[in-house]
């Protein structure tokens, strides 16, 4: 028990350091380790940059602090396990994973450190740490049985010596192919692209080879080829979702020619075949099976970090938890239906922000009337009613609850089934109900209703600001064989990258790009009557995003003239203004203000808290 | 019987291959597409094949990868394969040409004549990425006449462009 309240501290400090770190790991599937890397990268690089300028003494200090860093993280591991016997809290299983990759990294970078000085081994590959790395990986010491793969897959020496290593550890003599192949998957979980999958394989086929060089194979190509086929067999014919099974003969037929330009024995195929069929290939789980680890991508981590808040918290609904996960999955399908297709172009495929972490801008009570379904048609008149919400801007999404207590744990799945993405859109007051306070989002076909004008224009504002600053600049239009058909551009939910100022810029370029198009589009349809037919579409288009791009221009004006100056060039004027004459106007008025705020720039400064949170730079 | 039963109740399947160099996001799209659909319990040991049902439409891609020496194995599902979706990594210029040999190597195929070509332009959200118009280029799309094909810019992180890969797929298939 001292050791546990010792390391504790420690413990918490590591997580500070690899805070970053640990994000990255949890949002990126266990194939893909470039944000591993590149964290560690960053770590080599801060301690690398002091060893650059001298060179053996700090190499040796760094290699001294990486060792350390390693064996920090096991003693970590050792500890999180033990906790992990006393309670199931699912969190600490989390920990030993991002713990674990972190500790294969360091090792990783322990070896990089060790590669640059010593030279008593050939070609730069320092063996003897990737044999223990191989050992360690075998005996799956502070390894998953699905870590296992990505240090075997990569396309670099220094993975190809570890996994010659680790091969060595099996003995594969004597035996059946599809014998060996049981064995060798039954280690660890071959997960990954094809392409890292099938290069593990090559390791296997090799050693296979050494094991038994005596077998009708002629070649480690042709055990490779039949391996990868094998794999392939089992994926086929026991994947549920599969409905035309291989068949033996079509099995026989695909590797004909295969055995290096032969065939192979036809009765060892038809063993290997019904080898497969009656007894897949299967993966011999560890505490949890891969799947859950692959499949846990951003979407499905937001619902996993509620789950994990909601059962530390409420011990009362000791069951809850369950019943509540399936329910915001299920929730998040119906979203996708209601909401996105409101624009068509969001996807079911999109995740869904985390509301709790996000920027609030506004909130208050609205009345809506939706007028078009999710799919794009009308809303069917019984359903057009106005209904109150108390809406929530935060970050690119209107969330409506049903009352100010929406965004409650408990309440959670009910703010995602009425949330308005609000990327690339534009509010503005809708015309049609001359009498009433409404007004429409554009992009979204709903309106809404707030009682006193003042409320409104201050609603239609901070929605078109929050979409102006924080929407992604758009993705360029797809390309097709057919050139005819017209192509929206696509509306990224991202949010951009770029800093006020230079979203302000590209805004602008765009308004003068789509600008020339549409001047473009008119002299084409009056000389060739050809482009007639999506001539409509593409101008509706043309005109709706040159309105948007007005409005956003603006905005981002406005936005900046609340921020301090910081050069009076920053801000380049376009020159397509005599295009557009109340934005000339603006900025003139700009402009004059800019002076103003010169003189008077002390007094501006309260003003940059209040608008400093639109500006996000990278 | 089953078949008339789907087409009474319109639902179809898709077979689609595919393919792409390493990490151009191929995995990513697979289980971006998956994500949000029930996920079978136990994953089958082997390669990547994913179904999504997605408007009624059951599409089962494969994902198709590997040395030379193993793509003859692939022969078997290239009869009935309705849709190739070739994954681009938008960023890596120095892969492109790359790329283009594993294109046509599979485009080439004779069992493989008929199949549309949806290429995502993957990784756009980077600056300096690649433009659809040049990825359409580099890949010598505009050589093979005849074909049906689509250049698609996606950003398979975030999601953005597979929901209109996919409805271009649907709405192109023979």
């Amino acid at each position: 028990m001292a050791t546990t309240t010792t390391t504790s501290p420690n413990n918490q400090d590591w997580f500070l350091m690899t805070g970053d770190l640990i994000i990255n790991l949890r949002s990126t599937k266990t194939g893909d380790t470039n944000n591993i890397l590149k964290g560690s990268k960053n770590r080599r690089q801060l301690s690398s940059s002091s060893s650059s300028s001298n060179v053996n003494g700090k190499k040796n200090l760094k290699k001294f602090h990486l060792e350390n860093d390693v064996e920090m993280i096991d003693t970590i591991l050792d500890d999180n396990q033990n906790q992990l016997e006393s309670s199931t809290i699912k969190s600490f299983n989390d920990d030993c994973d991002c713990l674990n990759s972190i500790r294969s990294n360091l090792e990783q970078n322990l070896q990089h450190a060790k590669e640059t000085d010593i030279d008593h081994h050939d070609n730069g590959i320092d063996t003897p740490s990737a044999s223990r790395l191989a050992k360690r990986l075998y005996n799956l010491e502070g390894f998953k049985k699905s870590d296992v793969a990505r240090h075997l897959s990569k396309n670099n020496e220094f993975c190809r010596t570890v996994a010659e290593e680790y091969l060595k550890l099996f003995n594969f003599s004597n035996q059946e192919l599809d014998v060996s192949l049981r064995y060798f998957l039954s280690y660890f979980h071959l997960i990954g692209e094809t392409q890292e999958r099938e290069r593990v394989l090559v390791y296997f086929s090799k050693r296979y080879y050494e094991c038994n060089p005596n077998t009708e194979f002629k070649s480690i190509d042709s055990i490779h080829t039949l391996t990868c086929a094998l794999m392939l067999l089992n994926t086929d014919l026991h994947e549920e979702n599969i409905h035309r099974k291989m068949t033996c003969s079509n099995f026989i037929f695909n590797l004909a020619g295969m055995n290096d330009g032969d065939d192979y024995p036809n009765n060892l195929l038809k063993y290997l075949y019904y080898s497969v069929k009656n007894n897949p290939l299967g993966w011999l789980d560890d505490e949890d099976h891969p799947r859950t680890i692959t499949k846990s991508s951003t979407n499905r981590n937001v619902f996993a970090k509620i789950t994990t808040i909601s059962k530390s918290i409420s011990s009362p609904y000791a069951t809850l938890p369950r019943k509540f996960n399936q329910q915001l999955s299920s929730s998040s399908s119906m979203i996708s239906t209601t909401i996105s297709s409101g624009i068509a172009t969001t996807s079911p495929f999109i995740d869904l922000p985390n509301p709790l972490v996000a920027i609030e801008y506004k909130k208050g009570y609205i009345r809506r009337k939706c007028c078009y379904d999710s799919n794009g048609r009308k809303t069917s008149i019984g359903k057009r009613s106005w209904k109150l919400f108390y809406a929530t801007l935060r970050d690119l999404v209107l969330y409506l609850h049903k009352d100010e207590n929406g965004f409650r744990k408990l309440q959670l799945q009910e703010c995602f089934a009425n949330s308005i993405r609000i990327h690339h859109s534009i509010a503005s007051k809708a015309d049609d109900y001359p009498k009433k306070e409404i007004f429409q989002t554009n992009l979204f076909p709903w309106k809404k209703n707030i009682s006193d004008s003042k409320e409104l224009q201050s609603w239609i504002e901070t929605i078109n600001t929050t979409a102006a600053s924080l929407s992604a600049p758009t993705l360029p239009m797809a390309v097709c064989s057919d050139s005819r058909k017209f192509k929206k551009e696509i509306f990224p939910v991202s949010h951009t990258k770029l800093s006020l100022r230079e979203q302000l810029k590209d805004q602008e370029n765009k308004l003068l790009s789509l600008q020339k198009d549409l001047e473009q589009l008119l002299e084409k349809s009056c000389q060739n009557i050809k482009y007639r037919k999506g001539f409509m579409e593409k101008e509706n288009y043309l005109q709706h995003e040159i309105k948007r791009y007005r409005v956003y221009v603006s905005c981002l004006r406005r936005e900046l003239k609340k921020l301090p100056i910081q050069s009076s060039n920053d801000l380049q004027q376009p020159q397509q203004q005599q295009h557009n004459d109340d934005s000339s106007i603006h900025s003139q008025n700009h402009r004059q203000q800019q002076q103003q705020q010169q003189q008077q720039s002390l007094t501006v400064n309260h003003h940059q808290d209040d608008s400093s949170r639109y500006s996000r730079t990278t | 019987m089953g078949k008339f039963l789907s087409k009474i109740f319109g639902s179809k399947e898709i077979r689609i291959l595919m393919l792409g160099l390493d990490a151009s996001g191929k995995t990513t799209i697979l289980y971006k597409l998956k994500s949000g659909q029930t996920v079978t319990t136990i994953p089958t040991v082997g390669f990547n094949v994913e179904t999504v049902t997605y408007k009624n439409v059951r599409f089962s891609v494969w994902d198709v990868g590997g040395q030379d020496k193993i793509r003859p194995l692939w022969r078997h599902y290239y009869t009935g394969t309705q849709g190739l979706i070739f994954v681009v990594d938008s960023t890596d210029r120095d892969r492109i040409d790359e790329a283009r040999h594993e294109l046509h190597k599979i485009v080439n195929d004779r069992e493989m004549r008929d199949v549309i070509i949806l290429v995502f332009a993957n990784k756009q959200d980077i600056k300096d990425a690649m433009k659809p118009a040049e990825i359409q280029d580099k890949l010598g799309l505009t050589m093979t006449k005849q074909r049906n094909w689509f250049v698609q810019p996606a950003c398979a992180l975030t999601g953005d462009g597979l929901h209109d890969g996919l409805t271009w797929l649907m709405s192109n298939h023979k």
